[in-house]
């Protein structure tokens, strides 16, 4: 078997990185909202980068395995608990049948993954296993998952035998404002030079009207507001509509695959993520680039988020620091700091040890 | 008149012709939606033709947009003002029973008709289906008869069942799925008209053009039940244009 739902959140998902070939007949992309996060869950179980995992909105649930398997967590700070000890996210964690995940609040940021290596056994459905709600297909049945679903995990075939790993992180934003890098439109029949330095010169909030589809955002005032209709066509992820009032949409996985409202201009890529999980306390900016500079943005991700994995330090030496929390405790010491003779530094502090999960390292 | 690229974000293009709704141009737009798609360019993703514009989704990993405009820009020249392909009509049974047809007595009215009327009007048009969106299988058709326009219900169904013809302004169309809507419902398909079941889950694509054949409620219910057991297939009529 794999995993079996306990406790569902609000709105807990599958989703990969989307249906995007069948959007001609009408269908929604879908996929994970924030895919730099989908990407590095994988990769940190060793699956393919698109593998499909589960999408947790805004609160999370309770898992029970019944196998072992290796995950991994990532994206907003969900405040994960492993039977009842904390667990860190960005980091391969070693499961055993019987083990109880627990997820939390969502804490800084809207998305949270969970990955699971070898991924789950469900069927592509259009070439996509991410689930689309609307059209109920894809995902489990097509819907959320439920107290009482179980989802096999697929036999990757080097079970809880992989190198423990983590990675550097630093998808969700900690800027106030946060700055967004967009490409403006190059169709200007619709907004001027002039309306282009207007929109960049605006602070936005995402409004309460923020889910899947899209997010629309709260302009300070109406200077985008415009009278222009135009053609219906294709819209693109991350597209800035501005709908007649002018407070803008982005277009986001859950999309609708036509619009007919004029585009300003298009997130960039590599800056959705922020954007997908951000609160609607921080002020947003957009920036101007263009194509060529975001697209080499695009590159310099790719390469980062696969030097981002490395093994976790320290590793080799758990039963070391087992053995010196005996040795410090015994001695009443408040804190400890130990240097092995690979040059990896424990620093022990013995205010809340509880049990040997709760140690700080250092390499 | 040469379409035009515009980039759109980092990882799309819009080409565009002329902004105006016309069969000629729009069986243009579809001609060069085929020849891209033949020309299978690598790092690109898919291809979404709409009225007057083909949007092309690409990954920027695998070919830059200098590249891609590049390989686009040839197949822009060949001339496409002629099609020499001929119109694939797919031919779908409609029930015009008050049964199914909640607005058709309304519409009739309100375009000083009789019942027949409409319905040999409606049923006697290859429509174009310009474009899928909104729902999937949602087909914008062109063509409608200007005595059959009709604007939306003040205020949308909550339910319309799947397969449901309606009228909604200048437009008609069939909800694929049920849905919420505010056209106005002037019959059913016992049609489905995507199924995950089929081979081709959608019966047909853009560019293609679509025609109503009226069926009375016993077809209906007969036709439906063939569907059911995947034994019901929907004539394709070829036609020179």
């Amino acid at each position: 078997m794999g995993l079996k739902v306990i406790k569902s959140g609000v709105h807990i998902t599958v989703q990969d990185f989307g249906r995007i070939a069948h959007q001609h007949l009408g269908f929604s992309v879908a996929g994970a909202m924030d895919r730099q996060a989908l990407e590095l869950a994988n990769r940190l179980v060793q699956n393919t980068i698109d593998e499909a995992c589960l999408e947790i909105m805004l609160t999370g649930g309770t898992f029970l395995f019944t196998k072992s398997t290796v995950i991994a967590i990532t994206g907003a700070d969900c405040q994960p608990k492993l039977n009842d000890v904390s667990i860190a996210m960005y980091e391969s964690i070693i499961i055993r049948a019987g083990d109880e995940l627990a997820i939390g609040y969502l804490v800084d940021g809207r998305f949270s993954y969970l990955s699971v290596q070898g991924g789950f056994v469900l069927d592509a459905v259009l070439g996509s296993r991410s689930t689309s709600i609307r059209y109920q297909l894809g995902g489990y049945q097509g819907r959320a998952l439920q107290p009482g679903d179980q989802l096999q995990i697929r036999e990757s075939g080097q079970d809880g035998s992989l190198p423990e790993l983590t990675c550097k992180h630093d998808t969700l934003n900690k800027d106030h404002p946060l700055r967004v890098r967009y490409l403006a439109s190059a169709d200007l029949d619709y907004f001027s030079i002039g309306k282009l330095a207007d929109f960049e010169q605006m602070s936005f909030h995402i409004s309460a009207q923020a889910d899947r589809m899209g997010y629309r955002l709260i302009a300070p005032n109406d200077r985008l507001a415009h009278e222009h209709t135009m053609i219906s066509e294709a819209t693109v992820c991350g597209a800035i509509q501005i709908p007649p009032n002018g407070h803008p949409i982005v277009l986001l996985m859950d999309r609708q695959t036509t619009g007919g409202y004029p585009v300003i201009g298009v997130v960039a890529s590599v800056d959705l993520p922020k954007l997908v999980q951000c609160s609607e306390r921080v002020p947003i900016n957009f920036t101007r680039i263009t194509v060529e500079e975001a697209q080499l943005l695009i590159e310099e991700q790719a390469q980062l988020n696969q030097s981002a994995i490395k093994p976790k330090a320290g590793l080799a030496c758990v039963d070391q620091v087992k053995q010196l929390i005996e040795v410090v405790e015994g001695a009443q010491l408040s804190a400890f700091t130990y240097q092995d003779k690979k040059g990896v530094r424990i620093k022990l502090s013995m205010r809340n040890v509880k049990g040997a999960r709760n140690y700080d390292k250092k390499s | 008149m040469k379409p035009v690229i515009y980039p759109e974000g980092d990882h799309a293009i819009h080409i565009r012709f002329k902004a105006q709704i016309d069969p000629a141009l729009n069986a243009r737009v579809h001609d060069l939606t085929a020849r891209l798609r033949t020309a299978a360019i690598i790092g690109v993703q898919t291809i979404i033709p709409s009225f007057r514009t083909i949007t092309v989704v690409y990954n920027p990993l695998l070919i830059k947009l200098a590249k891609l405009i590049s390989q686009v820009e040839p197949l822009l020249k060949i001339d496409l003002s002629t099609s020499a392909k001929p119109k694939k009509i797919i031919t779908i049974p409609v029930c015009y029973d008050k049964a199914f047809a909640y607005d058709l007595a309304e519409l009739a009215n309100y375009n000083k008709l009789s019942i027949d009327e409409v319905i040999k009007r409606h049923s006697q048009t290859n429509y174009l289906i310009y474009l899928l969106g909104f729902l999937p299988g949602f087909a914008y058709l062109g063509g409608l008869d200007p005595q059959l326009a009709m604007p939306r219900l003040d205020s949308p169904r909550v339910k319309i069942p799947a397969g449901s013809v309606g009228i909604a302004g200048h437009q008609t169309g069939i909800y694929p799925v049920e849905s919420p809507g505010g056209w106005r419902i002037i019959g059913r398909t016992p049609i489905e008209l995507f199924s995950m079941e089929r081979e081709q889950p959608m019966l047909y694509e853009p560019g293609d053009y679509m025609r109503f054949i009226p069926i009375d409620k016993n077809q209906y219910h007969t036709i439906s039940r063939a569907v059911k057991h995947n034994q019901y297939q929907c004539e394709i009529v070829w036609e020179e244009r």
